[in-house]
């Protein structure tokens, strides 16, 4: 069998690993480490610098070293993450010629799927010195709450490291797929994922090898870093309050800022206080140099960041609700990402969840091991073990109003597919414009645009008359079509959706107004119209067989006191019919109906005996 | 083949049929065709020994002669469906109420015509690397997707829990999600695996909530009482017959005669001469050759096209295939050829029926008391289905009794009533689920079990969904004959002829309705319509 690797490409570190022998390995780099860091520089003589050689050159080169680029990767650039990143890293970031992200290096710019790239092939190369042949093929992690862009990003990242890669799965549930692996279990749990970038929560069914993913949220920008930014904040502050100097803006302080900050921050997950001292971080304007020196306590670093665990947990709450979850269901908790050991975290989780979390998983290996076992699993002849995944996000089209019509549920088990039918809003409108959208936001152009096309050559009529059927297919691998067909005509388009990041917020905007006469309606009262047939159809047959009945079961006291409840039921169906409100047809076609089934046992009965 | 191993000696061998084996194009003696008769889903020689009559050596001599001609295979462990079939469903049911529960598994030997038999042969030059038996029976369940129950879809036994829903709905992934089949070349089963997951996951997801799989539950499981009663008439019924037959020279039948005249003029016991419930077929069942003919009939003349099946015909099949070798041919064939055929084992076989009949016979009319007997205690119980069936067979054991007859007759309209209405939830539920082929199946069934005008109204829209525009015209009709002043009636009509472009003709139907009901929105509306088209 072909070899495949999982790489978990981390926002601060990335690790590789391999199913061999049936037995899911981590594989070290050359200076024997398990993980490798997120860093790449470039260096005065323009050689590339990848892992931990990026990073021990940081504090000297630091304008010239790219790290968490994860949190630009598939990015617009007017996201408010990419401004977020602009003002707190010291690489240079800046607009590309599609509205998306590069950096620039020594007056050399890259795009952010490069720069992923070259951690990517240093993965590769990482395994294949340790295998001794090449590998071409990968399954590669991201957030579970990444978008489409974000995923073709590190995608596209993927191909130009040279590997082919077989599926992006999510981290967490590549997490489940290690934790999972290899045992007979049959149980719900949960992933609570807070890395370095990104905090994802997912729970998950297990049993008899198959994983099936319940649900899955996040926040895409929530994680280690932004706990690091809270001390680095705290000891800048601290600084300017003492000195009237701010030392953000010198980026080889900020970098050994962060050095220090992530350093203090994980000594604090096993001691109760640390001494942090950077001397000479600075000069004077008089050229007096100064030291940073001052000690942080848990309880000092539990309270700068206790929003940030509490929205872990607030998300968790949620996504449970929506999942119609009772935390009682759940029979573990895995904690992966390295910020979840600190103690704090722990606590939280631990008393929110009502379990101990699960200790039997490497919070840092795990989601590449589970990346390796998914890559397995996908080549092996008869695999014991499938992953059952669901889409994240709602796709569906705009419709009038600027509004997102979901025709795919997010957490929806992928493959799938929907369609629904819509129709025109304007007379003589012979073409539609359909956007596909991908996001959970009411408004249309909250959404990310994933694509669009028109379908034309539509019949000539007043509108609402010409029907068009949309369907959504996600294929397995994650894959959106979309086909738009004119019911009528038979005519159709279709396209498959490969997401860009092309496209700002504005531009959607822009298309929003300029589209107006594209739009498409929901084809409601062809629902309402089927309704009241049916309900008209109940009446007539209650109103035929009315004094059958009548005459036969009228003699007794139940029996008339049946007949007048029957009376009711039918005139209120009868009233319903008039209102056009499809949940009244509804319902009182069901409460005639089960006066129909009474009145139909009735003449059988009478007709029998 | 593989006849040096010879597995079909091992007598815990389990064997099957070949899936999707075209049982009306197989050429097979009346033994081979009984015995094939006997395989259920998975079979062991040893049940079969067992279950035949024939005496272990023929068994097995004739289960050979079939493996030889590849009619059946032996089951390969792995590769059989993931609810093995408990082996006590091998023989048929016993009399009585009918239990819901135990596992129901998807029956291979329905559903597939030779032209996708000849494809499922050819493609294999085009590359696609899936075995062959998962081909066939890939093909197989995507055939009858449409028919079969969520229950059925996922293997599952309708009384299952949540936790065994779950475990059926992992065991459908692992065989149909299209990840396990990622390195294949898959060509059209792609979207093939893709359709049964998705359908597979629309069952799970339905029935994932406690009250939509009671009420679900409800219906299932009685239709599948129906079914089960119905196999049970089949068989009692076909002993009935064969008492006829052997009785007295084939047409007329009578009860009563002789059994010296029998060895020569019976036809073999595996040629299913086998009555429906009335609801069914409304045909009177007093004559062989009226069973005869309207079995060749309905074995010949396939009334409809093949993806709208009627209702009728995958239990006319399953009934085949449970059977034995319903060919036309085999219907046909003289004595001298079937002599020919016919070897000891099968003379012992004779003479082995011969003692059952002679045995059977003498009880024609208590037998029918005991069913009359039982089919008033039924009704009493309130098992409405049973009874019709019991008093059936009461009547057809013994047809110059009049109070048998007449007490038929009304219970089996009481039953035909009943099963139409079950039929009708059924298609509304599966309607609302989004099955809408599915719904328009037993919309159908309802319309062809009751006659009843709405039924037939709907079940004319839904053959109007399956784009079967001849048998929606047909139904719309007769929904029309069965209430000649309903406007909906002649509005469905109105509908089906436009949707066949037959615009005077619509316009006709529907000027009458607003003259049956001026004003009429509906009729309005569709008048528009017409006007546009």
């Amino acid at each position: 069998m072909e070899k495949v690797i999982g790489i978990d490409l981390g926002t601060t570190n990335s690790c590789v690993a391999i199913v061999e022998d049936g037995a899911p390995t981590v594989i070290p780099n050359r200076g024997g480490y398990r993980t490798t860091p997120s860093m790449v520089a470039l260096a005065e003589n323009g050689k590339r610098l990848v892992g931990h050689i990026a990073k021990r050159q940081a504090i000297t080169n630091a304008e010239n070293t790219v790290y968490a680029v994860k949190r630009l990767i598939g990015r617009k650039w007017a996201d408010a993450s990419v401004t977020a990143a602009r003002e707190s890293v010291p690489y240079s970031i800046i607009e590309g010629p599609h509205n998306d992200v590069r950096v620039e290096l020594r007056e050399k710019v890259f795009s952010a799927p490069e720069i992923s790239a070259f951690i990517l092939q240093e993965m590769k190369l990482v395994a294949q010195e340790y295998l001794g042949e090449d590998v071409a093929k990968a399954v590669v992690t991201v957030p579970a709450y990444f978008n489409d862009a974000q995923r073709q990003a590190t995608k596209d990242a993927g191909a130009i490291a040279g590997l082919d890669v077989l599926r992006i799965i999510n981290e967490p549930t590549a997490a489940a797929l290690a934790y999972g692996f290899g045992k007979n279990i049959e149980r719900k749990v949960a992933i609570f994922d807070l890395g370095g970038g990104t905090f994802d929560i997912s729970i998950l069914e297990i049993g008899n090898g198959v994983f099936e993913v319940i649900s899955t949220a996040g926040d895409t920008l929530l994680g280690g870093e932004d706990f690091d930014r809270r001390i680095i904040d705290w000891l800048v502050f601290g600084f300017a309050k003492e000195h009237k100097i701010d030392l953000r803006k010198d980026k080889m302080a900020l970098q050994r800022l962060k050095d220090v900050a992530e350093k203090a921050k994980c000594e604090l997950s096993a001691v109760k206080e640390t001494e942090i001292n950077l001397p000479f971080i600075i000069s004077t304007a008089s050229n007096e140099p100064l030291h940073l020196q001052r000690t942080l306590t848990r309880e000092k670093l539990d309270e700068l960041t206790v929003d940030l665990v509490e929205r872990t947990v607030h998300i968790c709450k949620k996504t449970l609700r929506e999942a119609n979850i009772d935390k009682s269901e759940l029979e573990d908790v895995i904690l992966v990402g390295g910020q979840t050991r600190m103690p704090k975290v722990q606590e939280m989780v631990a008393e929110f969840f009502g379990l101990d979390p699960c200790k039997g998983v490497h919070p840092d290996e795990v989601v590449a091991l589970g990346a390796a076992i998914q890559g397995a699993a996908l080549l092996e002849e008869d695999s014991e073990m499938l992953l059952l995944d669901v889409t994240p996000h709602s796709l569906g089209i705009m419709i009038v109003g600027g509004l997102l019509h979901k025709l795919i549920e997010q957490n929806t088990t992928v493959p799938t597919s929907k369609s629904h039918i819509f129709t025109t809003i304007k007379d003589n409108q012979t073409s539609v414009k359909i956007l596909v959208l991908q996001g959970e936001a009411e408004r249309a152009e909250e959404n990310e645009l994933l694509g669009e096309f028109i379908l034309t050559g539509l019949r000539r009529a007043p509108k609402g008359e010409v029907e068009i059927e949309v369907t959504f297919e996600i294929s397995a691998d994650g894959i959106v079509a979309v086909h738009a067909k004119d019911l009528e005509t038979g005519q159709q388009q279709s396209i498959t959706v490969t997401a860009t990041s092309g496209l700002t917020e504005d531009e959607i905007r822009r298309m929003v107004d300029e589209n107006k006469d594209y739009l498409v309606e929901l084809r409601d009262n062809e629902e309402i119209e089927r309704e009241k047939q049916a309900l008209q159809k109940v009446i007539d047959e209650a109103e035929r067989l009315f004094p059958d009945v009548d005459a036969v079961i009228a003699g007794s006291d139940f029996g008339k006191d049946a007949m007048s409840k029957a009376r009711v039921v039918l005139d209120r169906a009868k009233s319903a019919v008039g209102m056009r409100e499809r949940k009244a047809m509804t319902e009182a076609r069901e409460a005639l109906d089960r006066t129909l089934n009474m009145f139909r046992g009735v003449v059988s009965r009478s007709r029998a005996g | 083949m593989d006849t040096q191993a010879d597995p079909i000696a091992r007598k815990d061998s389990p064997v099957r049929l070949v899936p999707g084996l075209d049982l009306m194009a197989a050429r097979l003696s009346a033994q081979e065709g009984f015995v094939l008769s006997r395989i259920a889903g998975e079979t062991t020689v040893q049940l079969l020994c067992d279950g035949t009559g024939l005496g272990d050596a023929a068994t097995i001599a004739t289960l050979r002669t079939l493996y030889d001609k590849g009619f059946i295979i032996v089951a390969d462990q792995r590769a059989t469906p993931v609810v093995p079939r408990p082996p006590a469903a091998a023989v048929p049911a016993p009399a009585g109420p009918l239990s819901g529960s135990g596992s129901v598994e998807l029956d291979e030997r329905l559903g597939l015509d030779t032209a996708e038999l000849a494809q499922v042969d050819t493609e294999e030059a085009t590359g696609i690397d899936l075995k062959r038996e998962l081909r066939l029976r890939l093909r197989s369940v995507r055939r009858r997707l449409k028919e079969m129950s969520f229950f059925e879809l996922l293997g599952l036994a309708p009384d299952a829990d949540a936790k065994a829903l779950r475990r059926a709905y992992f065991e459908r992934s692992k065989e149909f999600h299209p990840d396990r089949y990622y390195t294949k070349n898959l060509g059209p089963y792609k979207e093939m695996l893709a359709e049964i997951f998705r359908q597979s996951k629309a069952a799970y997801e339905y029935l994932q909530d406690e009250d939509k799989r009671a009420a679900y539950r409800v219906l299932v499981l009685a239709q599948q009482e129906e079914e089960q009663i119905e196999r049970q008439l089949r068989r009692q019924s076909a002993e009935a017959l064969e008492v006829v037959h052997l009785a007295g020279p084939p047409p007329p039948a009578t009860p009563s005669g002789d059994e010296g005249s029998a060895e020569q003029s019976a036809p073999p016991l595996a040629t299913p001469v086998v009555p429906s419930l009335p609801w069914r077929d409304r045909r009177d069942t007093a004559g062989a050759a009226l069973f005869q003919r309207s079995l060749r009939e309905r074995l010949v003349t396939s009334p409809r096209g093949v993806t709208t099946r009627p209702p009728t015909a995958p239990l006319v099949s399953a009934a085949v295939a449970a059977r034995g070798p319903a060919t036309v041919e085999s219907v046909e064939a003289d004595s001298a050829e079937r002599a020919s055929r016919r070897d000891r084992d099968q003379a012992r076989q004779q003479r082995q029926r011969q003692q059952r009949v002679a045995g059977t016979l003498g009880g024609g009319k208590r037998k029918a008391q005991d069913y009359f007997e039982q089919g008033l205690k039924q009704l009493e119980e309130g098992k409405l289905l049973a009874a019709a069936a019991s008093l059936k067979l009461a009547a057809t054991f013994d047809p110059d009794n009049l109070e048998y007859a007449r007490r038929s007759e009304t219970v089996g309209r009481e039953a035909r009533a009943s099963t139409a209405d079950g039929y009708f939830k059924r298609a509304l539920l599966e309607e609302q689920v989004g099955r809408t082929e599915t719904a328009a199946l037993y919309f159908q069934r309802a319309a062809d079990a009751s006659g009843l005008g709405l039924h037939l109204q709907r079940a004319a829209e839904g053959m109007m969904w399956l784009d079967d525009l001849k048998n929606a015209r047909e139904y719309a009709t007769k929904a029309l004959q069965a209430e000649p002043n309903s406007v909906d009636a002649r509005l469905v009509l109105a509908r089906v002829l436009l949707a066949g472009g037959l615009k005077e003709h619509a316009r006709r139907e529907v000027d009458l309705a607003l003259k049956l009901a001026p004003g009429h929105p509906g009729a309005k509306e569709l008048l528009k319509r017409i006007k546009k088209a």
